[in-house]
């Protein structure tokens, strides 16, 4: 199953460094590139670091059989949280992620922090860059090393697939990021994170069922028909949630304009 | 004492970030681990993979409805 090593480590990195790089791409402006690009080398140092340490061990200590239960279930655990976000933006709930806003708010909070050299190399803007990258790369570390290590009987080969996903991700945001120098807006990041939640709740589910003792119908092919029982579960419980969040709107945009109104 | 709490909680929230989802994932587990070994339930066996859904799914509900209530 080389797709499922590839697919998700590509399209999971590819969230995360979008989210990094408007962090990066604002601290570049603002203070200076060197700042920013030194934060995001020493950020990239430590999280390769974490991959030989903790992949390493999870290849060379830890059975197929055991791997498997345990990263399903903190697979099922993580996919969720991603779930509830994509659906809770999707319904309306809460705000979709907007990464021009983002990059705006960071700008101006940067500009307010005063006294930038941009010729001098800033620890402020090497710590913001480097704990961006940092924070948001540990999610990718997290998947390449689970999925890589479960994914293929190989596990060695398997982390091997899913890096290849994820330096597939890192050359096309860092080739577009650096094409249009703002942040990526038009890359749909939510769609994104609905479509990387279903896979790691469903991969999570057929793993850790298999640990339990389920024997899933038709081997590996029941994969599919996971996916397709999540994507349909999402739809309805979208569904359901969608008149509340026009709702909630409803209620913010009246709050909004009942204080003009007390004026007249 | 704090730190220790703080990393807990930080690594809690990376993994999970939800309480409603985690019980009912630990729930459901329990369940079927019980299924799996207590001879009385053997009758459930062949709905494992059926329960399994369920209480995932129930999880992920009973999360999201604790957000319209809020």
């Amino acid at each position: 199953m080389v797709w499922s090593c590839i697919l998700p480590s590509f399209l999971a990195s590819m969230v995360e460094f979008v989210e990094a790089l408007t962090i990066v791409l604002v601290v570049g402006v603002t203070i200076n590139w060197k700042s920013s690009l030194l934060g995001v080398g020493a950020a990239m140092l430590t999280l390769t670091a974490l991959i030989i340490a903790f992949g390493s061990t999870l290849v060379l200590f830890i059975p197929i059989e055991v791997l498997r239960l345990v990263i399903g279930i903190i697979l099922i655990l993580f996919g969720m949280q991603w779930l509830k976000k994509a659906v809770l933006r999707y319904s309306g709930l809460k705000a979709l992620h907007d990464e021009a806003a983002i990059y705006e708010e960071k700008l101006h909070g940067l500009i307010e922090h005063g006294d930038i050299d941009p010729s001098k190399f800033n620890t402020f803007g090497f710590l913001i860059a480097f704990k961006s990258v940092l924070l948001e790369g540990l999610e990718v570390v997290f998947i390449v090393i689970t999925f890589g290590a479960t994914a293929s009987a190989d596990k060695v080969q398997g982390i091997w697939m899913a890096s290849i996903g994820v330096l597939m991700a890192f050359i096309v945001v860092v080739v577009l990021g650096s094409a249009i120098r703002k942040p990526l807006t038009k890359i749909p990041e939510n769609t994104l994170k609905y479509i990387v939640g279903i896979m790691l709740v469903s991969f999570g589910t057929f793993w850790s069922g298999e640990g339990l003792g389920i024997q899933w119908p038709f081997a590996d092919l029941f994969l599919v028909v996971l996916i397709a029982f999540f994507l349909t579960l999402i739809t309805i419980i979208i569904k359901w949630l969608k008149p509340y969040g026009i709702a909630q709107k409803k209620l913010q945009m009246e709050k909004e304009v009942s204080p003009y109104e007390d004026n007249n | 004492m704090k730190i220790i709490i703080n990393i807990l909680k930080e690594t809690f929230n990376f993994f999970c970030g939800d309480w409603r989802i985690f019980w009912g994932v630990a729930i459901t587990l329990f369940a079927l681990e019980l299924i799996q070994h207590i001879d009385t339930l053997t009758f459930a066996r062949p709905f494992m993979a059926i329960i399994f859904l369920i209480g995932l799914s129930l999880s992920l509900i009973v999360a999201l409805k604790r957000e319209i209530t809020k």
